[in-house]
């Protein structure tokens, strides 16, 4: 098994028309993660030619900011829509010109953590590549993150348990319960790692950190 | 192999599935429209204890304890339990009307108090929210989380209010009607909102039904609609019939009485059952309670359990007659309702191009 990381910091609302605008139907009517997540897969499209066999959303705080929004405007529907987290992969789908299995998944504050642990048991011969996309606001205003985990059936499935392996390996720990592992925990340690390149972290499992 | 043990739900029928299951045998429509009238909507909608003080998250958690205090109270756990809880919204609107975006999401706190007064410890806890196919999106998970020996059984819970927001919200899509939910019917024109809570529980070890398949698929075509061939929805049906060869006795449709929703079901049905000289009984449960959001494919789980328990099912009593132009036959009032029914069929469809099905048959 191995996950390749993708790390992209999006501006919302978009300085220009995106070059994907006339592949997603009323591009303009997106929502900050709609948007975000659809602009990214524009960047990494070259990098990750293969498609998955599942898609992973992983929404903390669900779609609140949206949310928020709606009750704060006009009751648009077209802003309605969008306070389903799951609708953000939409946009994502048109520009894929993909259909399968979507499950949008909120445990917050462990909800990457656990998005990412669940495609790492789901990985197997039913599924060679998953992806796990997250999205989340940044403390800076009109700043946001999308992280995009390819979780890759490349090697023969370990026999190793699970996901206490990642994570322990994650805080420099032997035994450590991965829900104990906040989702922040895990990017403090992801932005200090020195995972520049990628490495194993056992014989089935690596972890590549791609910016 | 996945099996369901036990289930148990409330809804705007009463605290039990024998209310719910009375309900719908005797014609009785427990959903009513909206007030469209100013802006004071109800917190509480059609939740049976509605007329309690508590706010959004203490009404969830309570009667979602109340839908699982119906299973059986001496099951013992097994170590490797696991809980999944399917909403859309869970407590919106406890938090959406104050001055600042809180810090955690409004579905998983539910969980959490929930597994707290219920006293139980499971291994493994997530929270899907896949629009209105969220609950069997779970199953979907759950019977993955089993197959693959991740844990050996799993508390499948959905939950769903209907507060401001929700009710702003469907009422700027312009889905709700104000005469009544009439799926199939030639005079359909949308849905009532309702309140619903469930709890299944599923396990490895052989029980009175066993899941057969359970298939998902999304589509990219538009936010808000499935496209017209109804692709999608077929795909999410073949991937839950994969295995299982046998005639379909039952579908439970989605059946939300909006003119496109029934007409591409109508569709999917026609093609890989009616075309092909098989012809199930299909009926569908949102005339009487209302569409109940994540909860209502489990709902209907539930229900084809109990067609297949009293071998019996439920007409769609609002329908007196189904649209000309459909090319399937419902269930609609004044039909025949005892039938056989060894297995059934769900159909779940949601925004953003989700589509869900589930077979289960007697075990």
């Amino acid at each position: 098994m191995r996950i390749v990381l993708h790390n992209h910091k999006i501006i919302w609302p978009p300085p220009k028309e995106p070059s994907w605008a006339s592949r997603v139907e009323r591009w303009y009517q997106l929502d900050a993660a709609a948007y975000s997540i659809a602009e990214t897969f524009s960047i990494l499209q070259d990098k990750i030619s293969k498609k998955p066999s599942l898609l992973i959303l992983a929404s903390p705080l669900g779609s609140m900011e949206t949310d928020f929004q709606f009750v704060r405007g006009n009751y648009s529907p077209s802003k309605f829509v969008h306070t389903l987290p799951n609708i953000r992969s939409t946009s994502l789908l048109q520009l894929m010109g993909w259909q399968g299995p979507v499950l949008c998944f909120q445990n917050d504050p462990f909800t990457w953590l656990t998005a990412l642990i669940e495609a790492i048991d789901l990985i197997g011969p039913n599924h060679q590549e998953i992806w796990v996309i997250q999205f989340k606001k940044t403390n800076v205003q009109g700043n946001y993150e999308v992280s995009w985990a390819q979780v890759l059936n490349d090697f023969d499935e370990g026999k190793i348990s699970q996901a206490f392996l990642i994570v322990s390996y994650l805080k420099g720990e032997n035994v450590k319960k991965y829900n104990a592992l906040k989702d922040q925990d895990f990017w403090e340690w992801i932005s200090k790692s020195h995972c520049s390149r990628p490495f194993l972290i056992s014989k089935e499992w690596s972890l590549s950190k791609n910016e | 192999m996945t099996w369901i043990s036990a289930y148990g739900c409330t809804s705007a029928a009463g605290f039990s599935t024998e209310e719910l299951w009375f309900g719908l045998n005797n014609g009785l429509d427990h959903s009513r429209p909206i007030d469209n009238s100013g802006e004071n909507f109800p917190r509480a909608y059609s939740f049976p204890n509605k007329n309690s003080n508590k706010n959004q998250r203490e009404l969830l958690v309570e009667n979602l304890l109340c839908s699982w205090q119906q299973l059986n109270k001496k099951i013992k756990y097994s170590e490797k339990l696991g809980i999944i809880l399917a909403s859309t919204k869970g407590f919106i609107d406890d938090v959406v009307w104050a001055e600042e975006i809180p810090s955690q999401d409004c579905i998983s706190p539910i969980l959490n108090d929930f597994i707290e007064r219920a006293d139980i410890s499971p291994k493994r806890t997530v929270c899907v929210s896949n629009a209105c196919t969220s609950g069997i999106s779970a199953l979907f998970l759950a019977n993955s989380w089993i197959e693959k020996g991740i844990v050996e059984e799993v508390l499948l819970l959905a939950a769903d209010a209907v507060g401001p927001f929700v009710i702003r919200g469907f009422q700027s899509l312009k889905v709700l009607t104000m005469d009544k939910t009439r799926p199939f019917s030639d005079v359909r024109s949308g849905f009532f909102l309702g309140e619903a809570t469930a709890a299944i529980l599923l396990t490895k070890k052989i029980g009175p039904f066993f899941i057969r398949g359970v298939g998902i698929d999304s589509e990219g075509y538009a936010v808000t609609r499935p496209s017209q061939s109804g692709n999608s929805l077929k795909k999410a049906i073949q991937i839950a019939k994969r295995n299982f060869k046998n005639p379909l006795d039952l579908i439970l449709a989605h059946g939300t009485a909006t003119q496109l929703n029934d007409k591409i079901e109508d569709q999917v049905f026609y093609d890989l059952f009616f075309e092909r000289k098989e012809f199930p009984t299909i009926t569908a449960s949102k005339w009487s309670i209302g569409h109940t959001l994540a909860t209502s494919g489990i709902l209907d789980l539930i229900l084809g359990c109990e067609a297949i328990k009293n071998q019996k099912v439920f007409s769609i009593a609002n329908s007196i007659q189904k649209d000309p132009n459909f090319l399937c036959e419902y269930l609609t009032l004044g039909k025949s309702t005892n039938r056989k029914v060894d297995n059934f069929l769900v159909s779940s469809l949601g925004f953003g191009g989700l589509h869900a099905s589930v077979i289960v048959e007697r075990g």
